[in-house]
């Protein structure tokens, strides 16, 4: 059976859970889909980590809420709702993962992730031994300040980040995803990662640097030349 | 040379922007990253981009609930609702 | 205790992007307030002695009042409390310029001695010569390129340092070409007396930014 515990201790569920929590278990609809619907895109997106297709995806997403119902009496808030409505969404996903044969990225396997030395920038972009400048940018990184904000911020960038972060290293998608695509916080994902916090740091780091070098040749190619 | 030793190269930076965003630099590193910022551009630049990165992360489009699934899973909600209470 | 603040346009702290309440008229801007550990982040208030200045300036030059505990570090002090005073005009790109250009001539200097001892009269005597950063620049790769070819390492480098301070010069980035100065100074006073000339050096950049400007020692 799926385990719908609620795992490692962590931030305990808060005060606006604990109302959330009895208003749902009063029954309240209105809170229970507001929930669903503040929830789903965040889902969808999580879901998509593990299961490659879209509609396997949202399968998961609406088993996870019918898994908040089943263990909804007995949620002690040893941990926060979002933590453990995780946790039940990420066994979902891992299980049918495996019913698709596909690669799980457990992220306690973070180390198999990608070559430990890979530098963040490539060291082509800086000076080389022997020059007084050793380690020093060669051209400048363009500043981005001076692009239009329309450019910046438009649809096109943005799919040009998904599609970055998309192509990570899936250990480095998942913590990426949840810290600055969702906004969770460092605590919120190691404990729903099972991560110590160097290891997300590093892994944020990685996702990063890949998605930043991904977004700087892309508005390089579309700026206009000086 | 002596002085060079001590200089944190443009290269060493980049890897240290994550813990410098996160605010786990350790004070003298800390002191030493802004120093660094306050006489490269180049490292502005580099972090302003890593900044606008995350930023335009943050505002990546998040799907809606189609109404036939919210629906059902009302449905689901209100059979809950009606589950006997010991 | 009085102190300095280097900000960007609109009273932005550079990195940070913390605005600072700025003054109205001849009142002081409101008192800045944090609470958290006196250590370097995003809990503290940094502010510069005038000794510190040639590391940080740039922008624009306040001087500001820092309120109750302060920690001092090596470059910089940490307040809890703190409020603009008054912005010091007097730096404005026109005394940048002022400021990088005689920074960037002393680099020149450093590098003929250099140069010259190298046996480079030549360079040496055409990088002296040069009459704007323009040709400062162009004269210092000349030099740099002939130091190369002749397997001179020192010479390269502090030729180079004086077409990198008149190129960050011409902008201006006075912190970069303080941060040239320092390393000029370095090479040119020999490895056993590196530090204490780069540190000589510096010295020497604040009391330009004293007595141009008006400053008061922090």
């Amino acid at each position: 059976m799926l385990d719908q515990g609620e795992g490692r201790p962590g931030p305990a569920a808060s005060a606006s859970d604990a109302a959330l929590l009895e208003a749902l278990r009063a029954g309240d609809e209105a809170a229970f889909s507001g929930l669903v619907q503040q929830y789903h895109g965040q889902f969808l997106r999580v879901a998509s980590l593990y299961v490659s297709d879209q509609a396997v995806a949202e399968e998961v997403v609406q088993e996870t809420w019918l898994g908040l119902l089943r263990g909804l009496d007995r949620f002690e808030g040893r941990s926060s709702l979002k933590t453990w409505l995780f946790r039940i969404l990420t066994n979902i996903a891992k299980t049918k993962a495996v019913r698709e044969r596909r690669s799980i990225p457990f992220s306690a396997l973070w180390n198999a992730d990608a070559d430990p030395d890979e530098p963040s920038v490539e060291p082509e972009r800086f000076f080389g031994e022997g020059h007084r400048w050793q380690g020093h940018w060669a051209p400048y990184p363009q500043s981005w300040s001076t692009l239009p904000e329309a450019q910046v911020l438009s649809d096109e960038t943005r799919a040009r980040v998904e599609e970055a972060i998309a192509t990570l290293p899936p250990s480095q998608r998942e913590v990426i995803t949840l810290r600055d695509v969702q906004g969770w916080t460092s605590d919120e994902v190691c404990n729903s990662l099972s991560l110590s916090e160097t290891n997300q740091r590093v892994l944020l780091h990685r996702a990063r640097s890949k998605v930043r070098r991904a977004l700087e040749l892309y508005l390089g190619e579309t700026a206009s030349p000086r | 040379m002596t002085l060079a030793a001590n200089d944190l190269t443009c290269q060493e930076l980049v890897e240290l922007v994550t813990e410098y965003l996160e605010g786990s630099l350790p004070a003298e590193a800390r002191i030493e990253f802004d120093e660094h910022l306050a006489m490269c551009d180049g490292c502005a630049n580099y972090l302003d981009q890593m900044r606008r990165t995350i930023e335009i992360a943050g505002k990546l489009t998040e799907a809606s609930i189609s109404p036939q699934a919210q629906e059902s899973l009302l449905g689901a909600f209100r059979g809950w609702k009606s589950r006997p209470q010991p | 205790m009085i102190a300095y603040k280097v900000l960007r346009d609109g009273a932005i702290e550079p990195f940070s992007e913390r605005r600072w309440p700025a003054p109205e008229g001849a009142s002081p801007g409101e008192w800045l307030a944090v609470t958290g550990q006196l250590r370097p982040g995003d809990d503290a208030l940094p502010a510069f002695r005038l000794r510190d200045l040639p590391y940080w300036i740039n922008h624009e030059l306040w001087v500001a009042e820092l309120g109750d505990e302060v920690a001092e570090f090596d470059r910089l002090v940490l307040a809890r409390r703190a409020r603009l005073l008054r912005r010091v005009d007097a730096w404005d790109r026109r005394t940048a310029l002022a400021f990088s250009e005689a920074c960037a001539q002393r680099v020149r200097d450093y590098a003929a001695g250099v140069l010259r001892g190298a046996g480079l009269s030549d360079e040496a005597n055409a990088l002296e010569r040069a009459p704007s950063l323009e040709a400062q620049r162009d004269a210092g790769i000349a030099a740099s390129e002939a130091a190369t070819a002749a397997g001179l390492a020192d010479a390269a480098t502090a030729a180079g340092y004086a077409a990198d301070a008149a190129v960050f010069g011409l902008e201006p980035q006075p912190a970069t070409v303080t941060f040239i100065g320092a390393h000029a100074a370095a090479i040119a006073a020999g490895e056993a007396r590196a530090v204490e000339a780069s540190h000589a050096e510096r010295a020497w950049q604040a009391g330009w930014l004293k007595e141009r400007l008006g400053l008061e020692d922090a």
